[in-house]
């Protein structure tokens, strides 16, 4: 490997809202200059420091051209910006090409900002599919993935069970982290049991709740970092895989991307799943973080049920996972804060702001978008 | 325009019906010969699904469509209970499947014609062609089994 980002970027501030279901006196650019105006503050620096964006496209409110909306909208003049849409994994997406820019020269200090208000903004309608929609499917993602479940039962004996303890557990850490949507509702597996189905074999409680919300960070360089406030969190490795879009088409559904992108992640480290004192792990279903994990190389394949059902992953756990209670329990944010809310949390975890749900001397952690 | 119950009623949801386009033409004509076509490559010899102005192997421009047995399995599938469209709502609890052609391409499709409870991954199944508007779409159901209605 001839390039590499290792301990080349660190990230310096965190501005995160709670979880609501609605925000109606909110618009997505204050939302965003919300956060944004608290990671700036979080991290000691001034709207002047920023000299690079990275944000959603499209946004809402305007669809075009939102990275330099964003920037009149704030008063900065970055020297790079850039609209990033990669889905769920638009937030790490974000990290990965601040840090190349920061350790490249592009920029120095780089501001990442995401959110919106859930059902209040303008989303892109898809195109109609011919070989999809005359089918009646389900909402798309929750189909999506209840395939993957069914899917995964049928190759490595995966039982429901096994899955409805990935959300008891993220629900148990969101009781303890302020802002979290799920606040003073934890539940059982048997709660998730008892939820209605929402694609068959997937019940309720394994789908996330969209809210309104946002969340912003600061990525800059070591050196500027080492002279800041708070304790620099560093980027150690990363890596990135596109396989597929419909997962009709993928390979296989039961394997994700992460089977190629974590371990270009692990390699660039020079780590290993062993090494890691948490995961953050993109989480819009139960499976999600179950085949994800797998393809990780946190359990052989196939294995993430029995584990699941022999660890405990809160935050007091064995192994923790999702810490803040994920996307399933802290509620999926608008704008692509949910899959921002992994690399956020782990970010305070790191510096030790985690509170009443630190995980107690971590010191390196793995985060998937 | 609202419906307040005393006068015009809301006109009944309608399920969806394909829009043949330039790329897709050949396999709506197809399906109302009864015929389901897939695209191959013909540099390749391999065959895929979706279609595609070049293909996923080569990105070669040199494809052709050819006939596929209809047969079958099913790679996975869920219950539908809730549809994201309302002009499924009648159907509930109904097969919305993922299955693969024995010659490997996959395709989105119901299955029909047996007790829901009986349906497992990888059963074998086969194509039938549901009426809709004015296209023919595929559909699945057991091999041999008569076209349900």
């Amino acid at each position: 490997m001839t390039g590499t980002l290792k301990g080349k970027a660190a990230l310096v501030g965190v501005g995160w809202t709670p979880a609501r279901r609605k925000w109606p006196d909110k618009s997505q650019k204050g939302m965003q200059a919300d956060v944004a105006a608290m990671a700036i503050k979080d991290a000691g620096l001034r709207p002047d420091d920023i000299d690079g964006l990275v944000t959603e496209a499209p946004g809402g409110e305007d669809a075009n051209n939102w990275p330099a909306i964003m920037a009149d909208y704030l008063g900065i003049k970055p020297n790079m910006a850039s609209g990033v849409n990669n889905m769920g994994a638009t937030g790490t997406t974000g990290i990965v090409l601040a840090s190349t820019w920061v350790s490249s020269g592009l920029a120095e200090t780089v501001l990442l900002v995401f959110g919106g208000n859930q059902g209040t903004q303008p989303r892109v309608a898809p195109r109609p599919n011919p070989f999809v929609d005359p089918y009646g499917p389900v909402v798309a993602a929750n189909g999506w993935y209840a395939q993957v479940a069914r899917r995964h039962a049928f190759e490595y004996g995966t039982t429901d069970e096994m899955r409805f303890k990935v959300a008891a557990d993220q629900r148990f850490n969101a009781q303890v982290t302020p802002g979290s949507a799920f606040l003073e509702q934890p539940i059982t597996v048997q709660d998730v049991a008892d939820s209605r189905y929402v694609a068959d074999p997937l019940r309720l409680l394994e789908c996330v709740m969209p809210c309104a919300g946002g969340g912003a960070m600061i990525v800059t360089t070591p050196e500027k970092a080492r002279a800041m406030k708070n304790k620099p969190v560093y980027m150690l490795g990363a890596g990135h895989h596109t396989d597929h879009n419909d997962l009709s088409w993928a390979d296989r559904i039961t394997r994700t991307p992460a089977v190629v992108s974590a371990p270009r992640a692990f390699n660039m480290a020079g780590l290993s799943p062993k090494d890691m004192d948490f995961a953050q792990i993109y989480d819009c279903y139960t499976i999600t973080v179950m085949v994800t994990l797998e393809d990780a190389g946190f359990m052989p394949k196939g294995e993430s049920g029995p584990w699941y059902q022999e660890t405990d992953t809160t935050y007091k756990g064995d192994f923790p996972v999702n810490t803040h209670g994920g996307q399933l329990s802290y509620g999926q944010q608008a704008g692509n804060t949910g899959g921002f809310s992994q690399p956020m949390e782990a970010t305070l975890q790191l510096m030790g702001r985690g509170g009443e749900r630190q995980v107690k001397d971590a010191t390196t952690g793995f985060v998937n978008g | 325009m609202s419906y307040d119950g005393r006068g015009e009623q809301p006109p009944a949801p309608q399920k969806p019906v394909p829009i043949p386009d330039a790329v897709t033409a050949p396999f709506w004509e197809a399906t109302k010969e009864g015929k389901l076509m897939v695209q191959r490559d013909i540099d390749s010899g391999q065959v895929f699904f979706y279609p595609r102005e070049r293909s996923p192997y080569t990105l070669s421009d040199r494809l052709e469509w050819v006939e596929v047995s209809g047969k079958a399995r099913i790679y996975s599938f869920i219950v539908v209970r809730q549809p994201g469209n309302p002009a499924f709502t009648p159907d509930v609890p109904y097969i919305y499947a993922i299955v693969q052609l024995d010659e490997g391409p996959r395709m989105n499709g119901n299955v029909r014609g047996i007790d829901i409870e009986d349906v497992e991954i990888d059963m074998q199944v086969e194509v039938y062609f549901e009426e809709r508007g004015d296209q023919m779409i595929p559909q699945w159901k057991p091999v041999g089994a008569p076209d349900p209605s």
